[in-house]
């Protein structure tokens, strides 16, 4: 895919899968999100910044239900979601990665890519207790799909183990292989980069492109590496104290005079 | 060395004295089913009468296990549960002259309903606060079994009998057929948590216990699941009573106070978390343990009557050893041992 074309379909006015409007997040007298409005294009990948306790994962745990916005409104495919429950947003499409791990620490790394998929199956308490010929079939068809994401990021050898014993880099990549079982529509990643070495991160870049290119998934990605969102995104968003500060392309955004006082100023 | 297949557990491949683990599992349960099936014709019936106590204290244990171990809900309330099985058959076998075979699955599903509707408020409670009010739900229990008003179901203090069904098979004795009707039951019982457990259930069951906020950002329904875990443990746990009101003979209000919960926890913590094979050691546990004690006492004191207060101080001093020496429980004391004397093949 050229640069133009993924940037036509990232771009306004083409088919939009995210609209954030207006949220605001109130915790007690602490301002987290203070009307913050953006929206994410069908395909795109978009970067989402700003210096830290700006408010980006209160607004990932926004579109996860696991925080009830203040005011605002969130559509996804069009549909607000403000009155879907947290456990039916994977099934919608939405799935994500955890700032600080956020793993079954007991399970295997194949366990854990299997629950991702939990809402790509149906079986219930009792047909599983009888384990009902297409149980099995369910089991095997998820468990397939998982050893496919073993696979294609590298897990192989450490598929049997529990992952709470992993190194941190092979738990963020767990991490992943659990957010695509679900086959999502969008991947909120948070800081996947956090914690891993020069290598490792430009492997990162070029694995979030392929997520992108091969499995046709739209990725907001929140991030402190500079170079890696820039070098991925097609759009990116800064905010700081909870406010939109700056929006558009990776050159646009690291030449806003705002968004270089708040956030690229400090770090570069 | 033969075509190595990538996806296959490495730990399957370990070998214990020589034999693959896979077959050194196979022939684990070969063994204890052999047992399980020839014992009772080698020993008396009163340890026959024992060991039926057994596997229904193991039935109980397991499902405690399932709520527990596997899901991470605490519950000291288990003995209400018990009880409450133990009741629905009571009163289908004396009040309604029920077969005793049909009264078994009733029961089990008079405590799914309960442990679903007590699962459902309790969801708000975690940890200590859980394990308060599932106290409080093991203290009313008898109160309530004894309570007048009651007394035309319940017997009230008295209680109700119930007979021992006779040995329809020749060359069983009654002991002996309702050993291998509890076998029976425990085993289709143990089978089920086991499909359970390894299924997609089950992941979702530990994957609660583990981290309840991403289970539900998998889809998890945490709340959906949490309550009919309490359900399916309450079935558990009510077959239980139902069969040890047939084993026996009788139920009554003090048959079923809060102790009988401690008794159901001790053993699921000896036994080992999250296993179901350890619910049998847990059983074992809790019927021996106090022999054993008294055993112990008896060695060294004689028959001293004032040494009699002291059982329970062996007791204890045992229980805390066992949780010392063995933190995992014995199951994950076997675990430990396999890992020491398993060998990687060619090693
Ligand atoms: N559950 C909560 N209760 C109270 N305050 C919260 C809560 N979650 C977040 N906050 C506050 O909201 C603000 C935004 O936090 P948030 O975690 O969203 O920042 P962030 O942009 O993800 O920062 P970082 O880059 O450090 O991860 C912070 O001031 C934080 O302390
Ligand atoms: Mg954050």
């Amino acid at each position: 895919m050229s640069e133009s074309d993924t940037a036509a379909l990232g771009g306004a006015g083409g088919d939009l899968i995210l609209e954030v409007r207006d949220v605001a997040v109130h915790f007690g007298g602490i301002i987290a999100l203070d009307g913050v409005s953006f929206e994410v294009g069908r395909g795109a990948i978009q970067g989402l910044i700003g210096p830290n306790g700006a408010g980006k994962t209160t607004l990932f745990n926004c579109l996860s239900r696991l925080y009830i916005p203040t005011s605002g409104d969130i559509l996804f495919e069009g549909r607000s979601i403000m009155k879907t429950s947290a456990h039916r947003i994977a099934d919608i499409g939405i799935g994500r990665t955890f700032q600080n791990l956020a793993l079954f620490r007991t399970m295997s790394v194949l366990d854990n890519i299997m629950v991702g998929a939990h809402c790509q199956s149906k079986s219930d308490f009792v047909s599983n207790a009888l384990r009902l010929p297409w149980v099995g079939r369910e089991e095997n068809s998820l468990r397939e799909r998982a050893w496919d994401l073993i696979d294609y990021l590298e897990l192989t050898d450490v598929a049997h183990m529990p992952v709470g014993g992993l190194p941190f880099g092979t738990q963020k990549r767990v991490e992943l292989a659990r957010a695509l079982a679900a086959q999502p529509k969008i991947l909120l990643l948070d800081e996947p980069a956090g914690g891993l070495n020069h290598d490792e991160v430009e492997e990162l870049g070029a694995l979030i492109k392929q997520i992108r290119d091969d499995r046709h998934i739209t990725v907001l990605l929140v991030e402190h590496h500079m170079s890696l969102v820039m070098s991925v995104s097609d759009q990116v968003v800064a905010i700081d104290f909870g406010r939109k500060i700056g929006e558009g392309t990776p050159d646009e955004v690291r030449n806003n005079a705002e968004v270089v006082r708040a956030y690229l100023g400090t770090t570069n | 060395m033969a075509s190595h297949d990538p996806r296959a557990n490495p730990a399957d491949s370990y070998l214990l004295f020589g034999i693959a683990m896979p077959k050194v599992r196979m022939i684990t349960l070969v063994v204890g089913i052999a047992l399980a099936i020839t014992l009772p014709f080698m020993v008396s019936n009163f340890a026959v009468f024992q060991m039926t106590q057994v596997l229904v204290y193991a039935i109980a244990v397991l499902g405690l296990n399932l709520l527990t171990g596997y899901n991470g809900q605490f519950s000291l309330g288990h003995s209400a549960f018990y009880a409450l099985g133990a009741y629905t058959t009571a009163i289908m076998i004396d009040r309604y002259e029920i077969e005793y075979y049909w009264t078994i699955l009733p029961a089990g599903i008079v405590c799914f309903i309960g442990g679903f509707l007590f699962g459902l408020p309790a969801l708000r409670l975690e940890g200590l606060y859980l394990a308060l009010a599932t106290f409080a739900l093991a203290v009313a229990t008898p109160q309530l079994l004894r309570y007048e008003h009651f007394e035309e179901f319940t017997g009230g203090v008295q209680g109700i009998d119930v007979f021992k069904p006779d040995s329809p098979i020749s060359g069983l004795n009654a002991d002996q057929y309702l050993y291998f009707f509890v076998l029976v039951v425990g085993a289709l019982l143990i089978l089920g948590a086991w499909n359970l457990v390894r299924g997609r259930t089950g992941r979702a069951m530990i994957a609660i216990r583990d981290n309840p906020i991403a289970a539900s950002t998998m889809g998890i329904n945490t709340s959906l699941y949490k309550s009919i875990t309490f359900g399916v443990s309450g079935f558990y746990t009510g077959i239980a009573g139902a069969l040890g009101a047939i084993v026996a003979e009788f139920v009554a209000p003090d048959s079923f106070t809060f102790f009988l919960s401690v008794w159901f926890l001790v053993g699921m913590v000896v036994g080992g978390l999250a296993s179901i094979p350890a619910a049998i050691a847990g059983g074992i546990f809790i019927l021996y343990m106090p022999n054993v004690s008294e055993e112990v006492i008896s060695l060294f004191f004689g028959n001293d009557p004032s040494a009699k207060a002291l059982i329970w101080v062996a007791f204890g001093l045992f229980l805390i050893f066992t949780v010392y020496v063995v933190p995992n429980g014995l199951a994950g004391l076997i675990r430990q041992g396999i890992a020491k004397l398993a060998r990687r093949p060619g090693a």
